[in-house]
């Protein structure tokens, strides 16, 4: 063998992992039969993987993984088949001439409920967190208005809550029913923080309502594109302050 | 998102979650990583390639996220890798000794560089190919091989320094071949 020291090395780390083809198998074996250095390397080399296997052994990361993904409860969601019969109905419901408005806004009710829901479920575990709350921090605003205004497709104004005593501190993306959720957070004084939810939602426009979810308060608005969510642990009052003051800023 | 995608990525979270430590040294951050990458996941899951190599595919996802999070920080940490242990509790290992030693691995990983730990963890514990390994980390093959080598030889060094018995005393490189 005429490999340098390293590539020597390399080498017996290569064939340890079965990395070598059946020339260079030869080659090494040929060595080790007449190296014990190289045999010492080698069974070094298969403790070592032995050693690490067992140190990070996979039940040793099981407990705990159901909180890593959040996985959409279908159950409280209108199915596919639900929302096509709702549209096949209203389609024949227009035709007749009556109906098809009921059935639309009872698929809203439920798609907005839904969706009321998992921001809100979300929001109780991921409020609960201090140094990892955000994925992109304020510091990083203009990134947060690139970042997410492309993923939910529209321009992202962050709104300024200063005045009701909301310190914005960076954003999240969320996934709701395979849809992007810009989520923007603001810390306060007293309480954890609240968020401010912007996702696609077609359907009819609807003004500020406010509602509790999962524990927490939660307003929500829609403009007939976007929905757009406050949700926190908040008093009702505040909630449609708050709703009010972020609807002033962010833009249709 | 399929049923099947989705039952695949759930299949993997302790896997995630290893390769998070791995990458980030610290448990709570790879928890915060691997929820991150799953959203992507949910999200991407139409771009997914080779289903029998999910796990590389969601490696790279991670480590891109990391990576962006990094610039963000301006600092890495490596404080908790060796309480690796210590997500679970019992381990099933039989001996006190065993879990020394095992604890020890756990510490001498935590004291390496962030490249060497994540190929340790996907060659030596995951089990990918240099191939895909290198595919994972966005590096040459070539890369893979002396990378590895030098990675496995750092931490039979750090082991031998916490008085882990391998099976030999680490082996000094050579210089000029055989």
């Amino acid at each position: 063998m005429t490999a340098t020291g390293a590539e020597y090395d390399d080498m017996l780390s290569a064939y340890v992992d079965g990395e070598l083809d059946a020339s260079a198998i030869a080659e090494v074996e040929q060595i080790l039969a007449h190296d014990p250095a190289a045999c010492r390397t080698v069974e070094n080399h298969r403790e070592t993987s032995a050693l690490l296997r067992a140190a990070f052994a996979e039940p040793l990361f099981h407990e705990g993984t159901e909180r890593l993904i959040r996985i959409p409860a279908a159950s409280r969601r209108p199915s596919p088949r639900m929302i096509s019969w709702a549209i096949a109905a209203s389609v024949l419901a227009c035709v007749i001439g009556f109906g098809g408005g009921v059935l639309w806004s009872g698929r809203d009710s439920n798609l907005r409920m839904a969706l009321l829901d998992e921001a809100t479920e979300y929001h109780q575990v991921l409020s609960r967190e201090t140094t990892h709350l955000v994925e992109v921090p304020a510091s990083q605003s203009d990134e947060i208005r690139r970042w997410l205004g492309h993923r939910i497709e529209r321009r992202i104004d962050i709104p300024d809550l200063t005045q009701a005593g909301l310190d914005f501190v960076g954003a999240r993306l969320q996934v709701i029913d395979g849809k992007p959720v810009a989520n923007l957070y603001y810390n306060r004084d007293r309480g954890p923080p609240i968020a401010i939810c912007l996702t696609q939602f077609e359907g009819a426009a609807e003004p500020v309502q406010i509602d509790r979810r999962n524990g927490l308060r939660v307003a929500s608005w829609f403009d007939g594109h976007f929905a757009y969510l406050i949700v926190g642990d908040l008093e009702a009052s505040m909630a449609r302050a708050l709703a009010v003051l972020t609807a002033e800023q962010i833009r249709s | 998102m399929t049923i099947e995608l989705r039952s695949s990525l759930t299949a993997l979270l302790p896997r995630l979650r290893r390769f998070g430590l791995a990458i980030t040294g610290s448990r709570n951050d790879a928890d915060d990583l691997v929820q991150a990458a799953c959203e992507r996941v949910l999200m991407r899951g139409d771009q997914l390639r080779d289903k029998a190599r999910m796990d590389a595919w969601i490696y790279g996802i991670m480590r891109n996220l990391w990576f962006d999070e990094v610039r963000f920080r301006k600092v890495r940490r490596h404080d908790d890798l060796s309480a690796a242990a210590d997500v679970v509790g019992d381990d099933g290992e039989a001996t006190v000794e065993g879990r020394i030693t095992l604890a020890a691995v756990r510490a001498a990983m935590a004291g390496m560089s962030e490249d060497r730990r994540s190929l340790l963890m996907l060659v030596c514990v995951d089990g990918l190919t240099y191939q895909e390994a290198a595919d994972t980390l966005g590096i040459a093959i070539g890369t893979v091989m002396s990378r590895l080598s030098r990675a496995r030889r750092e931490l039979q060094e750090r082991l031998s320094e916490r008085e882990v018995k391998i099976v030999n005393e680490p082996i000094p490189f050579r210089r000029g071949g055989k």
